[in-house]
């Protein structure tokens, strides 16, 4: 499954746009994530991020409506696709997976 | 920065470039995502702070996937080579991370230091700048004594003005002025202190100052007026005097003297050598002084503008004798000459009646530093990029037998040093950042710089292109010459050639470092001498304030005894002239077997009988002056030169006469310093003449300073009430002569150390790198018994030798280079031969340091690990 294979900031900012639903727009994404996660994320990386995943065809987008804010240009709105969401639960899997294989004395009790 | 009121613009530059290298369908979102950030940021975190951010997140943005793709472009074969050899190179710096960051580094100090060399020279550079052209000048006046000497000087009789004008058809105009001095006016709430000029109207016209309300007209026709400048108008009469119609108001100095307010002119630049900001009709201090009037009264400053078209040389040539030609009175030799404007701050020494360069030097010698750091880097950087060219002759072996032409390899390697430059000025412009403030501080200039501008961008830009032009060209040339047979069958051996160049180029650097040690050490030695030289008067504990308003004759006396009592002093003594640099001369004095026509100049110092006590001055021969023998202010008290010069066995009694006073020569003070150090001690008159003093010394009690000081301040309220107090130490001064040399010792020492590292790095690559290339022959000699001293000495030797040439060739060099700096002082440190052993030694030290520690994890490597290593 290589072409599910998603990077751990990847895995992140996938979740996040699902978090943020019809409301994934860069900066928002980039506030929630500070929230969230206190992780400090720079424009560059989050939209280098949002564009590769477009492409692999995990996320889907289109522009909002035009504002007197942020010099009057249209936000991008990110949409987690069915593909993305299936590459999300793939991760979950795997995790889960590895989870359950621990034997519990590894941890102790 | 310009105010920003209105809502905050982020840096256009960055603006800019994010629109030109952002996918046209990624542009849109993403600005309003950087424009929502950044009105976020300035909101929250304040404007500065928000555009910083801003530049930041644009950089950021600066990566592929965001980037334009070159899609367009992309049939061209020369824009995939391109790519190609980025590709390339950004993998060779991955690989090779120490040589890399050795590269960057070194380029990014040697980068940092220009950047502040240049920032330092253009602020130089726009001294009087505001004048373009040669037209604008300052008299200067040339005295010629039979001694030879030629003294020049600023000084001219006010008489001169007119005389110029009528006679002399090259004087356009010309303007007498005095000395800018503190003025004070009389305001509602108090008292208002402001730097202000004496000077003839025209000085308006000769310098194009323009006014912003009112005009200069009336100043000729009425002396008892006054221009004012826009700050003054602002702190006098608040920030809207615009509105207050303050042409022709009268305003009060501290004597309630009335001035008509003509007009409010626009702040003269900061980078001015002449500056004020208010102008009272030279007319009025003729009619208060009229002695000035007089031609052999050489008091006033003059400018003056010279008619178009007129070749300076021509200029002067017409007006040299003007003095002579128009003094009616007497003989006389001073000739005039004129120096523009524009050059008066960074040429301000004069030597034989020229001009002979002065603040000049500085610059030229810290742009020649710049470029001498530059080169050592560079230096580095061919050094590494030749010595490890086997390493890439695989590869350009490969290229050529595939088609590459020489250019295109040539190319190629080029790009890899811009490359590299363009890593170190970000690094740089980064240091710049950082050190600015301390750099302010250390050469008290203030620079302030907008980073952000494209101005600035595009010269570090220009110095980095240029950096990697410099450091590349040479490596490039030479690996396109490999032969590609050879290169692929692996024998590519370094030719003696490169081997002999790149020897020659680690000796020059060590050389241009050697030197800069050895400068900066005799820089320091010479300004520990100047601290410590014994200057014949006690400069510690000792103060001056300034008489003002008093008269030294009467209200003087009441002042001392009052201060004599107060806690912290124990003498005091009053001066015509400040004792560090006596500015006050004469040739008049007769005496005893002085020669038919002969002209010696003797500085004057006009004090009372505690002088001597309280400068702890001393007395060689003879008697001080009396407070009770009245006769005794027409008696004088020479210095050891001044008897040398009158060519007096026994002075003591011998009769001397000038300025109308007849009287003996009671005693002989020892020589001190009344000069800076840079000239010679001169011969010098004391007279016991307290009318002509204006300035008190205090010898305060050693340790009570801040006592003493109260006292003064306590003093001064009840004598000047109008005025603010203001002191100086008699050492600070002492210290202020040599401002120029003080800056110029820091920053030769920062220069120098920076210079060290950059070189060291060099010798650290390159001993990497030589012990890396024979890490099998170090097993085998191992394995055979070789101990570790023996291979350490096999490594380090080369070195070690390259080094000792350096020294053999920088030693005399910077002797001479030395030799020429000290000729700048009459009274200098002597250059002993251990100067020179310390800077062999710091070199040879920091040398061993730099490389020994490799050579020594090389030489401990076991040999079974080194001979066993496949590659």
């Amino acid at each position: 499954m290589k072409h599910l294979h998603l990077g751990e900031f990847e895995e992140v900012v996938l979740l996040t746009v699902a978090v943020l639903y019809d409301k994934a727009y860069g900066i928002a994404i980039i506030k929630e994530m500070e929230e969230r996660l206190s992780r400090k994320v720079s424009i560059g990386a989050l939209q280098t991020c949002l564009r590769r995943l477009e492409k692999k065809g995990f996320l889907e987008s289109e522009f909002g409506e035009a504002t007197k804010v942020r010099g009057g240009k249209r936000k991008r709105y990110f949409k987690v696709t069915q593909f993305g969401k299936k590459a999300l639960d793939h991760v979950m899997e795997s995790r889960k997976q590895l989870w359950d294989a621990i034997p519990k004395v590894a941890f102790g009790s | 920065m310009k105010s920003s009121d209105k809502t905050p613009t982020p840096p256009r530059f960055f603006l800019k470039f994010f629109r030109w290298f952002c996918r046209a369908s990624f542009l849109e979102d993403i600005e309003g995502d950087l424009l929502e950030r950044f009105e976020d940021n300035s909101k929250h975190l304040g404007i500065r702070k928000a555009k910083w951010l801003f530049a930041k997140d644009t950089i950021l943005l600066f990566r592929p996937g965001i980037i334009k793709s070159s899609e367009n472009y992309d049939t061209l074969n020369s824009s995939g080579m391109f790519k190609n050899y980025s590709k390339i190179a950004f993998r060779v710096f991955r690989k090779e991370k120490i040589f890399t960051g050795i590269n960057i580094i070194g380029l990014a100090l040697s980068l940092t230091c220009s950047l502040f060399i240049y920032l330092w020279v253009q602020n130089e550079l726009k001294y009087n700048s505001f004048i373009s052209d040669d037209r604008v000048c300052s008299v200067k006046s040339n005295s010629f004594y039979t001694n030879g000497n030629i003294e020049t000087g600023s000084n001219i009789p006010a008489p001169l003005k007119t005389t110029l004008e009528e006679k002399y058809p090259v004087v356009e105009k010309a303007a007498l002025t005095d000395w800018a001095n503190p003025m004070i006016f009389k305001k509602e709430t108090g008292n208002f202190q402001i730097k202000g000029i004496h000077a003839s109207p025209e000085i308006f016209e000769i310098f194009e100052f323009s006014f912003l309300k009112g005009g200069v007209q009336r100043m000729y026709e009425h002396p008892e007026t006054i221009a004012i400048s826009e700050s003054f108008a602002e702190n006098f009469f608040g920030a809207d005097w615009e509105k207050a119609n303050i042409i022709g108001k009268v305003i009060y100095n501290n004597y309630n003297e009335p001035r008509e307010i003509t007009g409010v002119f626009a702040n003269i630049p900061d980078h001015s050598t002449l500056r004020f900001d208010c102008v009272v009709p030279f007319e009025l201090k003729l009619k208060a002084r009229p002695w000035l009037q007089h031609w052999g009264n050489f008091a006033s400053l003059m400018y003056v503008k010279i008619v178009d078209q007129i070749p300076l040389d021509e200029a002067n040539e017409s007006i040299r004798m003007a003095i002579i030609d128009n003094r009616p009175d007497e003989e006389t030799t001073e000739e005039i000459f004129l120096q523009p404007f524009r050059e008066l701050h960074l040429y301000n020494t004069y030597e034989n009646g020229q001009v002979a360069g002065g603040r000049v030097q500085y610059v030229r010698i810290m742009s020649m530093a710049a470029v001498l750091i530059l080169i050592i880097a560079s230096i580095n950087f061919m050094n590494l990029a030749t010595a490890r060219s086997t390493r890439r002759s695989k590869e350009t072996g490969i290229r050529k037998t595939l088609g590459a032409f020489k250019a295109s390899i040539r190319f190629q390697f080029l790009l890899e040093s811009i490359f590299i430059a363009f890593f170190a000025i970000l690094v740089a412009g980064g240091l710049v950042i950082i050190l600015l403030p301390s750099f302010n501080e250390l050469t008290e200039v203030n620079i302030q710089l907008n980073f952000f501008s494209a101005k600035f961008i595009l010269i570090s830009l220009g110095f980095s292109l240029g950096l990697g032009f410099l450091s590349g060209i040479y490596p490039a040339f030479y690996m396109a010459s490999f032969s590609p047979t050879k290169s692929l069958k692996g024998v590519i051996k370094h030719g003696v050639n490169n081997v002999v160049i790149r020897k020659g180029l680690v000796v020059f650097q060590f050389f241009i470092t050697i030197v800069m040690i050895l400068g900066t050490l005799i820089i320091y030695k010479q300004l520990l001498y100047i601290q410590n030289k014994n200057i014949g008067i006690d400069k510690e504990n000792l103060i001056n304030v300034y008489m003002n308003d008093m008269d030294p004759a009467k209200d003087y006396l009441v002042y001392r005894d009052k201060l004599l009592r107060m806690p912290g002093i124990e003498s005091v003594t009053t001066a015509s002239t400040g004792l560090l640099n006596i500015t006050n001369s004469t040739s008049d004095p007769i005496w005893d077997g002085k020669l038919e026509n002969e002209l010696q100049e003797f500085d004057i110092l006009s004090t009372d009988p505690d002088f001597i006590k309280t400068s702890k001055l001393i007395l060689k021969e003879g008697r001080n002056f009396d407070w009770s023998i009245t006769t005794d202010t027409a008696n004088f008290i020479i210095n050891e030169e001044a008897a040398k010069v009158m060519r007096m066995e026994d002075p003591i009694g011998q009769d001397l006469e000038f300025w109308d006073r007849k009287g003996k020569i009671i005693g002989v003070a020892k020589d001190f310093h009344n000069h800076s150090l840079h000239t010679p001690i001169k011969p010098m008159i004391i007279r016991y003449d307290m009318p002509m003093t204006w300035l008190i010394f205090i010898r305060t009690k050693a340790g009570e300073t801040q006592e003493a000081l109260a006292s003064l301040e306590s003093l001064h309220k009840e004598f000047h009430p109008d005025r603010e107090f203001s002191y100086r130490f008699t050492d600070d001064v002492y210290q202020w002569y040599y401002q120029s040399e003080m800056v110029v010792k820091d920053l030769a020492l920062y220069f120098t150390i920076f210079a060290i590292i950059i070189s060291c790095l060099g010798l650290l690559g390159l001993i990497i790198y030589s012990s890396e290339q024979r890490t099998k022959e170090i097993g085998i000699r191992k394995a055979l018994g070789a101990s570790v001293t023996s291979i350490l000495q096999l490594l380090c030797k080369d070195f070690l030798l390259l080094i000792s040439i350096s020294l053999v060739l920088a030693i005399p060099i910077s002797y001479f280079v030395m030799q020429h700096w000290l000729e700048n002082f009459a009274y200098k440190t002597n250059m002993s031969w251990w100067l020179f052993a310390v800077a062999g030694a710091i070199t040879f030290v920091i040398s061993i340091i730099t490389i020994s520690g490799n050579a020594i994890r090389a030489a401990l490597i076991n040999p079974t690990d080194s001979l066993r290593q496949y590659e």
